[in-house]
């Protein structure tokens, strides 16, 4: 197992030289660059700013100088916000967009899990129909449709929360709603089909036969296996909510890193497009180990030797 | 994608039905007609691809000519969907837009079929090294955060359609070819592929000939998949405003109009964001049914 760590660990390394490298290039083969603006900067200035950043250099010595800080843990300068680093940048929003999508993961995992099981617990009833017609209308509503919808009904209708914006503790919970409910849907779905699969195995029916009341053999044998499709997905969707928080950070005008990184984009600004690409691709890589680790324990019959 | 995504992990796991003459095919399909809400769902689409294809000839309104006069009304027996505040119908605005959205969905999948497809034949059908390379390849190409480059592709190439049905084709085509592959590594063991080999049949004929065909009932499952996926991604990034642009329009750009306008003119959000529902609970009722139907044993209960 310690084995099976380290490995993935250091095949971290060569996902993020192939994100580097192609976000390296792709930002620098883009017509435009991060100093056009509307007025004319003279000559002289332009000269200096590209050596202060170095851009006056060759491609492949500002890609190897960039490699060597990035190895460093340094993402640079911003080129657009010029008395910041991308390293402060990221670190001042990077915990708004993680504390949405936290509470959007954790609010879609116990809503998923609830509705799940209790399809499951009897399926073919009208409450398996019925929690299985809630979770494909879930799976139908993206972000930018649920958020919207979210945001006229208890915002504007009901005024039970502010519009947009980020200034009270309670403006996080539309848009984590908003991030969650898709992902609910698939937890819901995913945790009824896991756990029909290992009702019907004869471990099941020994609990049974046992005597063990109902709960007990769901929350004793069924639910350890059966569980199993819905974590190994924790890692996909953890991700997928990072791409989400881009719009819904758009939409709730929140101060986060996705919003941050569109933003960026439209401006050019290299070194940050290209530090919030790698931090979002270590994140990435990062949770799934964690998400497979967390399946190797649950899962025994699986050895990673 | 991520509903496809979680299916692959069984559609990879089960051996390929052998297909025996037609019967199969014709099994299948009387399956999918068993299933209400498949069909409900085929009907819808073919209805909705109709729309599509006779946009011009329904709208009665020309969709990039702004009204200001007339400005935002609310629906009424002229304008079905009513107008939005530049007094475009938004009726005509929907089902042009359709046009967009379908045919990105479409032609996205095409290009992640005809990848995903290639790769993951040759990949199982090879084996041995070439096969742990290519599959080492596609494990990096997993953790990449595509949506992310396909933003800063629009950003920086400009808004092409073109570009856009190849960047998300792009993205799709890793999990089809893990399934293929799959797939094809234990249809390689068959009895009548070792029997085309010893007749001396070539490798590019065997993967073609016999391999492809058979994992199509797979292919097909998963192309129903995609298809939301990618429409999806589309109407995410045309939400962002880097998808298709005006007057040109696609569900997620009409959308994004009606987020800006809700507090106003409501039903310029509701009746696109209705249509895209609408649109995806159909494919995904579909790629259910066709996955129970086609492949007997993945369905659960």
């Amino acid at each position: 197992m310690t084995k099976y760590i380290l490995k993935r660990l250091l095949s971290i390394i060569p996902v993020l030289w192939v994100v580097a490298t192609i976000t390296f290039f792709l930002m620098r083969l883009a017509p435009g660059g991060p100093f056009d603006s509307e007025k004319q900067v003279p000559e002289e200035i332009l000269h200096n700013l590209e050596a202060k950043y170095h851009m006056d250099e060759p491609l492949p010595m500002q890609y190897v100088r960039y490699l060597g800080m990035v190895a460093k843990g340094d993402l640079g300068p911003s080129f657009r916000y010029t008395s910041r680093t991308v390293n402060e940048i990221i670190a001042e929003t990077f915990p708004v967009s993680a504390i949405v999508g936290l509470l959007g993961l954790f609010y879609a995992l116990v809503i998923g899990l609830i509705s799940g099981i209790f399809a499951a617990s009897k399926p073919n009833s009208a409450r398996d129909y019925l929690s299985m017609a809630f979770s494909m209308l879930g799976i139908c509503l993206p972000s930018f449709v649920i958020g919207p919808l979210f945001m006229l009904l208890f915002a504007v209708k009901l005024e039970w929360f502010n519009v947009s914006g980020w200034a009270e503790p309670k403006d996080v919970v539309l848009p984590a709603l908003t991030l969650g409910t898709m992902y609910a849907a698939y937890f819901a779905r995913l945790t009824r089909a896991g756990i029909l699969d290992v009702i019907k195995q004869d471990y099941i029916r020994t609990a049974h036969a046992k005597g063990l009341p109902e709960w007990l053999v769901m929350v004793r044998h069924t639910l350890k296996g059966g569980l199993l499709p819905t974590v190994s997905f924790l890692g996909p969707a953890a991700a997928a909510i990072l791409t989400g928080s881009l719009v819904v950070e758009s939409i709730f005008n929140i101060p986060g890193l996705g919003r941050f990184f569109v933003q960026s984009a439209l401006n050019r600004d290299y070194t940050l497009v290209m530090g919030t690409v790698l931090f979002v691709a270590f994140l990435i890589v990062v949770m799934n180990l964690l998400v497979d680790v967390a399946y190797a324990f649950l899962n025994p019959r699986i050895s990673y030797d | 994608m991520t509903e496809a995504a979680l299916k692959t992990t069984t559609l990879m796991n089960q051996t390929p039905e052998i297909e025996k003459g037609r019967s199969l095919w014709e099994d299948a399909f009387n399956r999918l007609l068993k299933n209400k809400m498949a069909v409900i769902g085929l009907c819808y689409l073919i209805f909705q691809t109709l729309v599509a294809i006779f946009a011009p000839w329904l709208a009665r309104f020309p969709y990039e000519e702004t009204n200001l006069a007339l400005g935002a009304v609310p629906p009424d027996w002229v304008h079905f969907f009513g107008t939005d505040d530049l007094g475009r119908d938004m009726f005509t605005r929907v089902i042009y837009g359709s046009r967009i959205s379908l045919m990105v969905g479409i032609l996205a999948t095409a290009v992640s079929v005809l990848i995903g497809v290639l790769y993951g034949a040759v990949a199982g059908y090879v084996g041995g090294r070439t096969d742990d390379i290519l599959m080492r390849i596609l494990e990096i190409l997993y953790s990449l955060p595509f949506i992310f480059f396909v933003i800063i592709l629009m950003v920086l190439f400009g808004r092409n359609i073109y570009l856009l049905f190849v960047a998300l084709g792009l993205i799709e085509w890793l999990t089809m070819a893990r399934i293929v592959r799959g797939q094809v590594v234990s249809l390689k063991k068959v009895e009548y592929i070792d029997a085309a080999r010893s007749m001396g049949v070539g490798h590019v004929k065997i993967i073609l000939d016999h391999l492809i065909p058979n994992v199509l009932g797979t292919v097909i499952i998963y192309v129903t998949l995609t298809v939301p996926g990618v429409i999806l991604e589309e109407a995410f990034l045309s939400f962002l405003g880097l998808g298709v642009q005006e007057p040109m329009s696609s569900w997620g750009t009409l959308i994004s109009d009606g987020v800006a306008a809700m507090q106003t003119y409501p039903w310029m959000l509701i009746f696109p964001c209705v249509t895209l529902m609408l649109a995806l609970l159909a494919l995904n009722f579909l790629g259910d049914g066709l996955r129970d139907a086609l492949d007997p044993r993945a369905s659960k209960d």
